[in-house]
């Protein structure tokens, strides 16, 4: 019998030749279908893919008429390539590696507006539900930009006054309690007037031996008393403590209500206040929804540009590790090696030529996943002239995840003389600016969980204006905007990740504050008055309770020091037979 | 079913050498006890076409031992991890792991490096036993199955002969 069939042999080449014929004819439907459909999942709307054209001689993949959907306009394109082109390598993408020298990317376009949307029902989102600051969405009210009536004013405010007093008052009541309680293990009248009874008995002796022999025990008697004086000195200076700490608390509660009156007060008829509110209703959604818009685009790519780090641990670890198996049942284990390259490297990615009506030249360098694999940071510079509307544009970042433990990105971009043609205003785009120039600085930093950003744009030569049937106020919002000629915008972004500050500054608080003074300052003697008035009686009662609770505690204070006076007395009459 | 039973009887029952029906048992062990897409795989495929084993007990013994697999997948999950974690053997892992091929075989996943023990172990008993079974059928059962009614009604009825001539 023979041991071979050469048929089998025949039937192996064919079917392996098949699976790779198979390959070759659907390879360029695959990749686009591929990039599709991560890249969908990545950007949270839809990513589509003209043509993708797979070289196997030499080993080259080329994509055509990419368009990535902004997915809070899903009929707008982010971003738009004509065409990106780079080798690959076979055998690493067997291996769920990715390496790649150098991408080119030519014809770049941003904001382009789609034919159809690119809402992706999954992950249907915008960047309002998820941003990283939403205090924008608390003022959503025009504030008022005439006094209002107090009943009106107390409607809407919380006074703060009744809640301070009467936390004050529980506080001078639980010491009380506790001074009491003190006070009654503390000798009293009663230990007075035993200790006066024993001097008596021990100074009346008849006989020259009894009066001696009443002396030496009135010594001791002497010891007794000093003692009892002693501890109710310390008392004393414990009480005198306690009451100092319940007089502070008092005095703050007392102020309180005058606090609430000037509060109150500045909020509605300083002009300057008033107009810091108007400018943040007007600016703060708009600066704030940059800010998040960042954030979610932050988001949602840093995993794919080494955020993960899944491999990080493997490689810190001394041991093999296990991991989750992707493809199959059961799990990988993963053994550390020197030198182990990241499973995704990206050398290069060159932007170059036209893009969004204008040049763009850049580079982003250093893409690895995970990051710890490789020995440097990610890389992007970017110079730009005439792109989408932006005179010139710079930008300069990094993101180094090297160190799992102390990751930091940072961030400097320019923007200078961007057309702000069609920039609205306020939550309900109630202003709209119809010319102008912008330049806009981001410079930040994010160390590990905390944020460090610093926006700055300056508006210039903008003419704006609003609807007819805008609000009078915006009306002459937007006249009073286009006399000033420029108008600064600035957000500070702080605090952490999970507790993030939000601080917004602007000249548009300083353009506005003339227009509301005349409106103001004649109402604002008859509302102070007012507000005097309510305040005062809603709090006077509270205040009552307070000042009683406060004398009852200074009663305490007495009390004590008649308990001293009178052991002082009952001391000195003891001490005299003896001196 | 009947087709299956009919045709597992015809090789048995014919001058098929043992030694064929064992290397179609072994090698559908490691075929079917081994996740499919493997590398391995592709050699055990290679051997099964190339070497004269018998395909259709190949065919037939593969669907039972992936049916198995399915069972016995905990078991080599335990197996697999407690070779690739195994002190003595650590280095030449990391070794292994750090090539192209070693990469591709995805042998550090627990269960194909559990099921490939598994079936390493079991081919040389696997091996032994078909033949024994084989040759002890065909000395002392072949003619009394032979002399069987369900034999001659599974091999000799008009069903059979239908069903085959249908799947064929």
């Amino acid at each position: 019998m023979k041991a071979i069939r050469l048929w089998g042999l025949g039937a192996f080449v064919a079917i392996v030749g098949a699976i790779v014929a198979l390959w070759v004819l659907f390879a360029d439907t695959l990749v686009r279908r591929g990039v599709e459909s991560a890249g969908t999942s990545m950007v949270g709307a839809r990513v589509e893919l003209e043509a993708a054209d797979v070289g196997f001689s030499p080993a080259r993949l080329e994509l055509r008429g990419l368009a990535v959907t902004n997915p809070d306009e899903p009929m707008r394109n982010a971003l738009e390539a004509q065409r990106l082109a780079f080798d690959i390598d076979w055998i690493g993408l067997l291996l769920d590696r990715v390496h790649i020298d150098e991408v080119a990317v030519e014809g770049l376009q941003f904001g382009t507006q789609r034919e159809t949307s690119g809402a992706v029902m999954a992950t249907e989102r915008t960047v309002q539900e998820s941003g990283l600051i939403d205090k924008a969405r608390e003022r959503a009210e025009i504030p008022p930009l005439e006094v209002p009536s107090v009943e009106s004013v107390l409607g809407r405010e919380n006074l703060r006054s009744p809640a301070l007093i009467e936390e004050a008052r529980s506080k001078l009541e639980q010491r009380r309690t506790a001074l009491e309680e003190r006070l009654a293990e503390l000798p009293g009248e009663e230990e007075l007037e035993r200790y006066r009874r024993q001097v008596d008995e021990l100074t009346e002796g008849d006989d020259t031996a009894s009066r001696l022999m009443g002396l030496k025990k009135l010594r001791d008697l002497v010891d007794d008393i000093d003692d009892d004086r002693k501890a109710l000195r310390r008392a004393r200076d414990e009480v005198k403590e306690s009451l100092a700490a319940a007089s502070d608390t008092a005095s703050q509660a007392r102020s309180a209500p005058q606090a609430d009156i000037e509060r109150l007060y500045r909020k509605y008829t300083d002009p300057g206040a008033v107009a810091g509110e108007l400018a943040y209703y007007l600016l703060g959604p708009k600066v704030e929804g940059w800010v998040n818009q960042g954030w979610y685009w932050y988001g949602r790519l840093s995993p794919y540009l080494g955020g993960g780090g899944d491999g990080a641990d493997a490689e810190a670890a001394s041991g093999p590790e296990t991991v989750k198996a992707v493809r199959r049942v059961g799990r990988n284990v993963v053994y550390p090696a020197a030198g182990e390259e990241p499973r995704v490297l990206l050398r290069q990615v060159r932007i170059s030529g036209a893009a969004g009506g204008g040049d763009l030249d850049g580079r982003v360098t250093d893409i690895a996943v995970p990051p710890n694999r490789w020995g440097e940071p990610l890389r992007l510079s970017l110079a730009g002239q005439g792109v989408s509307g932006i005179a010139r544009l710079q930008v300069d970042a990094s993101m180094d995840r090297r160190d799992p433990a102390s990751s930091i990105s940072r961030l400097d971009l320019t923007a200078n003389g961007t057309d702000v043609a069609g920039l609205a205003l306020g939550p309900e785009d109630g202003i709209l600016a119809d010319s102008g120039q912008a330049d806009f600085a981001v410079e930040g930093t994010i160390r590990d969980r905390a944020l460090d950003l610093d926006v700055k744009s300056a508006i210039r030569n903008a003419a704006f204006s609003a609807g007819s049937d805008a609000d009078s106020i915006l009306q002459e919002v937007a006249t009073a905007l286009e006399n000033a000629g420029r108008l600064d915008i600035g957000a500070r972004v702080g605090g952490t990740i999970d507790a993030p500050d939000f601080e917004l500054t602007s000249s548009l608080t300083g353009i506005l504050k003339p227009l509301l003074r005349s409106r103001l300052q004649a109402e604002a003697g008859e509302f102070r008055e007012g507000l005097v008035a309510e305040v005062t009686d809603r709090t006077g009662g509270s205040l009552d309770e307070l000042e009683a609770s406060s004398a009852k505690l200074d009663r305490l204070e007495q009390d004590l020091e008649g308990r001293l006076e009178g052991f002082r007395k009952v001391l000195d009459r003891a001490r005299k037979p003896l001196d | 079913m009947i087709g299956l039973i009919a045709r597992i009887l015809k090789v048995l029952n014919s001058e098929t050498d043992p030694r064929q029906i064992a290397g179609a048992v072994v090698l559908a062990a490691l075929f079917g006890l081994t996740p499919l897409w493997t590398l391995h795989n592709l050699i055990v495929l290679l051997l099964v076409l190339v070497l004269r084993v018998n395909l259709s007990i190949f065919i037939i013994a593969w669907g039972v031992f992936t049916v198995l697999a399915f069972a016995l997948d905990p078991l080599f999950d335990a197996l697999g991890h407690a070779v690739l974690t195994a002190e003595p053997l650590r280095s030449m892992w990391a070794a292994f792991y750090a090539t192209d091929l070693g990469k591709l075989s995805a042998f550090n996943n627990s269960v194909v490096m559990g099921s490939l023990c598994a079936g390493l172990i079991l081919a040389p008993v696997l091996w032994f036993a078909t033949i024994h079974l084989v040759r002890n059928y065909r000395t002392h059962m072949l003619d009394w199955v032979r002399r069987r009614r369900i034999y001659q009604v599974i091999s000799g009825s008009r069903l059979v002969t239908t069903y085959q001539s249908f799947r064929s």
